[in-house]
């Protein structure tokens, strides 16, 4: 079997030969999962989500860290600190289905 | 200015010019330079030859914001090193507005089991301070939550008292200096180091100061210091960890529990793991939670000390809506937690409570209660026998006793391999294998494995002064130097560690601690001269370590570190020693 065809924004492309007359081209957008954690002021964001607990939300293919974080609709100059599967990575890092990302807020301590 | 000397082999005292070459000195200056000056190095650290110095911060007293920090050195019990151990309360802006730059004790009682009380005011006539000494037979092997209060009805409402525990009285090298906090609790700590056993080989229970009457830190230059306040304060108030309803008057230190356990950093169990199941529960935001469901309302927290703008002081309440204890910091909360597989927050409360009663320092209660738990005595995660463990420290059963003497003790007394010590001092709450800019800092600092001396942490982890990769040793041996230098510098000055997180983005808020510095003194210092003058603190501290019998062989991680890869990310350690001994080679 071909490999499958993703546009730009991840959506399938079906050659034309498939489809025949009785059919029209539709986007289809490819999804992936992630494991999302908020934490801190952070958690409002998001229905109050308790901190720590995973989510599972569903991002188009090839989103990085910045896309998630405009998904979910935080404010980008609240969010700091940037942890995917426990590795600590810049806003723009590449995501892949079933990683788990946490975000933070600034915090510190001692 | 004095240097006020308590001789404790007759109860009397002698005030002392400050001599010229430590004119510029203060808090951690002023005490390792002490030390390093005036006690044989070879000393035992519980007899008559140590001292015990208490230094304000060359700013501590005036209107500097965030600056009521005291500095308590001396020859450590625990480390057989230097120890400067520092606490945040009002009782060290009493000693500068008496003018004392230093106050030394000294010499030992030959009465054994005897106990004093020293109280320090100021002789309006005679124009200088003046110490009379009181039997403290009452207060001897007492609760300090039962103490204190008495001392305040004694010694009135304008007093700040300093003092030690049972813990103390016991000699543990695990024994703290109290120090009252606004709300008079006894609960503000020089914690680590042993310290409070080295005031009571003095018999010296506790020091009562009330500046009533004296008149106030001497200020060189009046406007040049205001205006250095101004770039310090507007600093603090502005960056979100430091200004008020920011990070830490919200969620106060433990709101790093849940970033370290995501980076897989967060010691768990006695260091075997990064990860705890149980972090969530027992995390800055599951404080504020369980508080406000407490309460009923939301509760921010409050100022240890006058004049802090930061205010990060916790309190945790009981399921009634009285308080519990304060505060759960951070190293409490994991020592107690996380560190011991525990997960509950009423029960790691208990154990704080405890050890502020009995004079304790958590962070070594904790990792001591982990290896205990390690040598199989209670199983991991039992909060309540645990609880028990820390009363019999209380009560100075033999394994009270044991466990008193701290981790490295008993992990040898119990023939373990995984006792995770630097220099006799327990490791805090952050992971070697994960994190090694501060793996680094807990090998080289003179103190022992210590995490405030060079906190690597904020570049690390929080991303605060920088950003770099905790998993890459990459750069850090100059990172932890850049660290240590500078924090001596800081706790030299009297403000609180935490300005850092300001000043460490807002150029103009360290150019103000500088300005604050030499409007007092009178010096030209600008901020570069911070990390040279935080330098030579530390030249003098392993200048006494090394005639202390310290070697390179003192500045390594332990061995099973090396050779255990520590879940989630599997790393060993992997710091090669030419890298430790570069942090202070060219020293």
């Amino acid at each position: 079997m071909s490999k499958v065809k993703t546009d730009k924004q991840g959506r399938l492309i079906l050659p034309d030969a498939f489809l025949g007359s009785r059919y029209r081209r539709v986007a289809v957008e490819v999804m992936m999962r992630v494991q999302i954690k908020l934490f801190a002021t952070l958690c409002r964001y998001f229905g109050n989500a308790a901190p720590g607990i995973p989510l599972e939300i569903e991002v188009p293919n090839d989103s990085t860290v910045a896309d998630l974080v405009n998904r979910l609709k935080l404010p980008r100059k609240e969010v700091k600190v940037f942890f995917v599967n426990g590795r600590s990575r810049p806003i723009g890092w590449p995501l892949e289905p079933g990683d788990e990302v946490g975000i933070f807020p600034l915090v510190a301590g001692g | 200015m004095w240097i006020l000397r308590l001789n404790m082999n007759d109860r009397t005292y002698r005030l002392d010019e400050v001599p010229v070459a430590y004119k510029n000195l203060g808090g951690r200056g002023m005490t390792s330079t002490l030390i390093h000056d005036e006690v044989p190095p070879l000393c035992h650290p519980l007899g008559p030859n140590n001292k015990l110095v208490f230094a304000p911060g060359i700013v501590t007293g005036t209107a500097a914001p965030t600056s009521a920090r005291v500095s308590v050195g001396a020859k450590s019990p625990l480390t057989g090193g230097i120890k400067e151990s520092n606490a945040g309360s009002a009782w060290p802006q009493q000693l500068a507005f008496m003018q004392i730059k230093a106050l030394v004790v000294e010499g030992q009682p030959k009465e054994k089991g005897k106990y004093w009380v020293a109280y320090l005011t100021w002789d309006v006539k005679a124009n200088r301070p003046k110490v009379e000494f009181l039997a403290a037979d009452g207060y001897k092997g007492k609760d300090l939550y039962e103490v204190y209060p008495k001392l305040f009805k004694k010694f009135g409402k304008g007093a700040v008292i300093a003092g030690c525990g049972v813990a103390g009285e016991y000699r543990y090298a695990n024994s703290g200096i109290v120090f009252n906090d606004l709300a008079k609790r006894p609960s503000r700590y020089s914690g680590r180091g042993g310290l409070g056993a080295v005031m009571a080989s003095k018999g010296l229970k506790f020091i009562a100061v009330d500046a009533k009457g004296a008149p106030n830190v001497n200020i060189v230059d009046k406007a040049l210091f205001e205006q250095g306040c101004k770039k310090l304060a507007d600093a603090l108030r502005t960056h979100d960890i430091t200004k008020p309803k920011g990070a830490l008057n919200t969620y106060g230190t433990a709101v790093l529990v849940n970033i370290l356990n995501e980076a897989g950093g967060f010691p768990t169990r006695n260091f075997s793991s990064g990860r705890f199941e149980g972090a969530a529960k027992t995390a800055g935001e599951a404080i504020f939670e369980e508080n406000k469901k407490r309460l009923g309302k939301e509760l921010y927290n409050h100022a240890c000390s006058p004049g802090c703008i930061i205010q990060c002081s916790n309190t945790w309440y009981k399921p009634d809506g009285t308080e519990h204890t304060s505060c759960v910091e951070y190293e409490s909360d994991w020592a107690l937690g996380a560190d011991c597989g525990i997960d509950n927050l009423d029960e790691i409360a208990e154990m704080v409570r405890l050890c502020n009663a009995y004079g304790l320092d958590t962070i070594e209660t904790g990792t001591t209660l982990a290896v205990a738990m390690e040598a199989g005595l209670i199983p991991f995660g039992d909060g309540k026998k645990a609880i028990r463990l820390v009363k019999e420290m209380g009560k100075g059963t033999p394994t009270g006793r044991l466990l008193g003497a701290g981790t490295e003790s008993a992990g040898k007394a119990f023939g373990l391999t995984r006792v995770p010590t630097v220099k006799g001092q327990s490791m805090p709450a952050y992971e070697p294998r994960a994190v090694k800019g501060i793996s680094i800092t807990y090998a080289t600092t003179p103190m022992g494995a210590d995490h405030t001396a060079g906190y690597t942490i904020a570049p690390e982890i929080l991303s605060i002064g920088g950003k770099v990769d905790p998993l890459s040793p990459e750069g850090k041996a100059a990172l932890s130097r850049a660290f240590q230098t500078t924090t001596a510098f800081i706790d030299s000055a009297g403000h609180c560690l935490f300005i850092a997180f300001a000043i460490l983005d807002i150029a103009s808020g360290f150019e103000g601690m500088m300005e604050e510095c030499n409007g007092v003194l009178g010096t030209n210092w600008k901020s570069e001269d911070a990390a040279r003058i935080g330098a030579e603190v530390l030249r003098k501290e392993r200048a006494f370590n090394e005639a202390a019998g310290f070697t390179k062989e003192q500045d390594r991680i332990p061995e099973f570190m090396k050779q255990e890869p520590l879940p989630p990310h599997n790393q060993v350690y992997d710091v090669p020693d030419s890298a430790l001994d570069s942090v202070f080679g060219e020293m």
